[in-house]
């Protein structure tokens, strides 16, 4: 196919070095984020009688717990794109090397 | 004070609208003994454990703000810069998501941050004024009920001061009332600010049906159009609930069949329309043949076909240049609750749309629209008039028995209620879960009027200080604010004051 009338999703390139990197930023994020979620949590678990009246209670713990989950939501994304572009640029790489070998290039 | 049920409150209210009524001279002496011990109780909340909470969300909210900037900076430019292709695009996909959700969420924890502030500053200023009052009945008790004899206290009744005194009992008695009565709205408010802000909580609501973490963020961020905002997410978090509890629910075939539809998605538009789909209630072969109609199809064009109002957007609907408006003066339930169904159905709106043939030309013009529009409205004005004069509109029950007839595909049951709008405790609380439900997807009909029922709008979204409303007489959408809202004041649709609503049940 003549390159004009490529689609971008006709071409596949990967810079596996900075792909990694960027992963590991990822997992630095969900690191950060589930920190400030942790400590979110210690400080506003506790409402106590703060509220005084019984469903205004319930109606923020609803929300403190929607959020505790949203936030864990957040986190388990980053873990896992995390996981995914780590293991993406390291098979690019190790396709790009067999690639190599085959053609009797160095392994 | 121990968390209190506030009928604790409404019912201190109620005895001293009772004894207000009630003073004179003769009786003051005792009434007041009666007065000093029922407002004993003051208004209900801790102002420093409010603080104390409010802290933590104010750390927190701009410590996640700052994490989504770094999240939005790995999507939009480091990845797309270092991995090209569809790995690289589908990564950038789930980063770009997250980044927005990640994005709303700082800002709706500092709003909570804000909110629990300003309440337990109104918390503190009820109390302080409640404990003045207090002792300002407690020193007229006494100064009713005791003489001074040779620089001595005597317990004995001074008819004199009584007589006095009841003027200015009168006063400090309807001041602990409207303190009470203050209470209760700012508990009110504050209930709804942390419903809308639970209700922004999309990602979680959206885990549990069938996709994993990316599938959910992506899911969640998904709108009928332009960024997140004015609950706007073709899903709500009700409807994703409602699409986890279906597909529990399906047998190992079908849950099958659904995933390999969800997962066949040409865009996370189409993907979203089918959960939507889903959670109204359609089956697997219902959905099998929808997907047919609408895959490959482009966001704009499922926008335009299977959404039949954005509501983060003010202005007039319409649909190829036809308004989406009641189609004579007795038909706003009606067009009220066709847009309710539209917005919780996207096949219903499919078939006022296209008609279910999306390419017939014919069938998808705005004159085919309008006919269906039309024949649509009258047919519920029909079902829902049987013993009701068709002239006068359409009666609450009439619109909660309608809505109740597709209560799968509206997630709930209605229940109407009247609304007594010289009463603020009747309407704060009324039009308040109005908004709760809002909050979480569900389309509210309002009833307003002037001196009697005459109109209704839809409450169809919720923001911050906004309420969104559709007015099916303009065929448009408005943004009141919250506060005229929940008093009852919407001069802006044509009325001024709220007659009933139709809120979900339980």
């Amino acid at each position: 196919m003549p390159p004009q009338n490529r689609t971008p999703g006709d071409r596949v390139a990967l810079d596996p070095t900075t792909v990694d990197d960027q992963g590991r930023t990822a997992c630095e994020l969900a690191d950060e984020l589930a920190r400030v979620r942790g400590a979110w949590w210690r400080d506003t678990d506790r409402a106590g009688d703060a509220f005084g009246y019984r469903d205004l209670d319930q109606a923020y713990q609803q929300t403190h717990e929607a959020w505790f989950a949203e936030l864990g939501v957040y986190v388990e994304v980053l873990s896992e794109l995390c996981a995914k572009i780590r293991a993406s640029a390291a098979q690019y790489q190790r396709t790009d090397t067999d690639s190599a070998a085959r053609l009797g290039g160095a392994r | 004070m121990t968390s209190t049920d506030r009928y604790q409150i409404t019912h201190v209210i109620q005895v001293l609208e009772t004894l207000v009524g009630s003073l004179d001279p003769i009786s003051l002496a005792r009434d007041l003994v009666t007065v000093v011990e029922v407002v004993a109780v003051p208004p209900p909340g801790d102002p420093a454990a409010l603080r104390a909470l409010a802290q933590g969300f104010r750390t927190a909210g701009p410590a996640v703000a700052g994490l989504s900037d770094e999240v939005r900076a790995l999507g939009r430019s480091r990845l797309p810069q270092a991995w090209s292709g569809p790995g690289g695009e589908r990564a950038e996909t789930v980063v770009s998501a997250t980044a927005d959700l990640v994005g709303t969420a700082g800002p709706a924890l500092s709003q909570v941050a804000t909110a629990l502030d300003a309440h337990a500053d109104t918390v503190a200023t009820l109390q302080a004024r409640h404990s003045a009052l207090h002792k300002e009945l407690h020193d007229a008790w006494h100064d009713a009920t005791h003489v001074s004899v040779l620089g001595f206290d005597v317990p004995m009744a001074d008819p004199l001061a009584l007589g006095r005194l009841a003027g200015s009992v009168v006063e400090l008695i309807t001041g602990c009332i409207g303190v009470y009565r203050r209470s209760l709205d700012a508990a009110d408010e504050l209930r709804g600010q942390l419903s809308d802000v639970a209700g922004r909580a999309l990602a979680s609501a959206a885990l549990p049906t069938g996709t994993a973490a990316a599938g959910a963020v992506v899911l969640a961020g998904t709108t009928v159009g332009g960024p997140a905002g004015y609950d706007n997410t073709i899903v709500t978090d009700a409807q994703a609930r409602q699409a986890a509890q279906r597909r529990d629910a399906l047998d190992p075939a079908d849950r099958s069949t659904v995933d390999t539809l969800l997962a066949a998605a040409t865009s996370p538009q189409e993907r979203a329309y089918l959960v939507k789909a889903f959670a109204a209630g359609h089956d697997v072969a219902d959905l099998v043949a929808f997907h047919a109609q609408i895959q490959g199809r482009d966001p704009q064009w499922l926008r335009d076909h299977l959404s039949l109002i954005d509501p983060a957007v003010p202005g007039m609907l319409s649909y190829d240049g036809q308004p989406v408006v009641q189609v004579n003066e007795n038909t706003c339930g009606s067009a009220s609750i066709l847009m309710a169904r539209a917005m919780t159905d996207p096949l219903y709106a499919f078939g006022l749309t296209t008609g279910g043939s999306p390419d017939d030309p014919a069938a998808g013009t705005g004159a085919a629209f309008a006919a269906r529009l039309r024949a649509e409205q009258l047919r519920i004005h029909d079902a829902t008039n049987t013993l009701w004069p068709e002239s006068l509109g359409t009666t609450p029950w009439g619109v909660a028995g309608e809505l109740n007839r597709h209560a799968d595909a509206l997630g709930t049951r209605y229940d109407w209620r009247v609304v007594d709008d010289t009463n603020d405790r009747s309407v704060n609380p009324a039009l308040a879960d109005a908004v709760t439900a809002v909050d979480h997807g569900y389309p509210v009909p309002v009833l307003i009027g002037d001196s009697y029922p005459a109109h209704y709008v839809l409450a169809v979204a919720h923001e911050g200080q906004d309420v969104v409303l559709y007015n099916p007489s303009a065929g448009s959408v408005v943004r009141v604010s919250e506060q005229d809202f929940l008093d009852g004041r919407l001069d802006p649709v044509g009325f001024p004051h709220v007659q009933g609503v139709v809120t979900p049940a339980g």
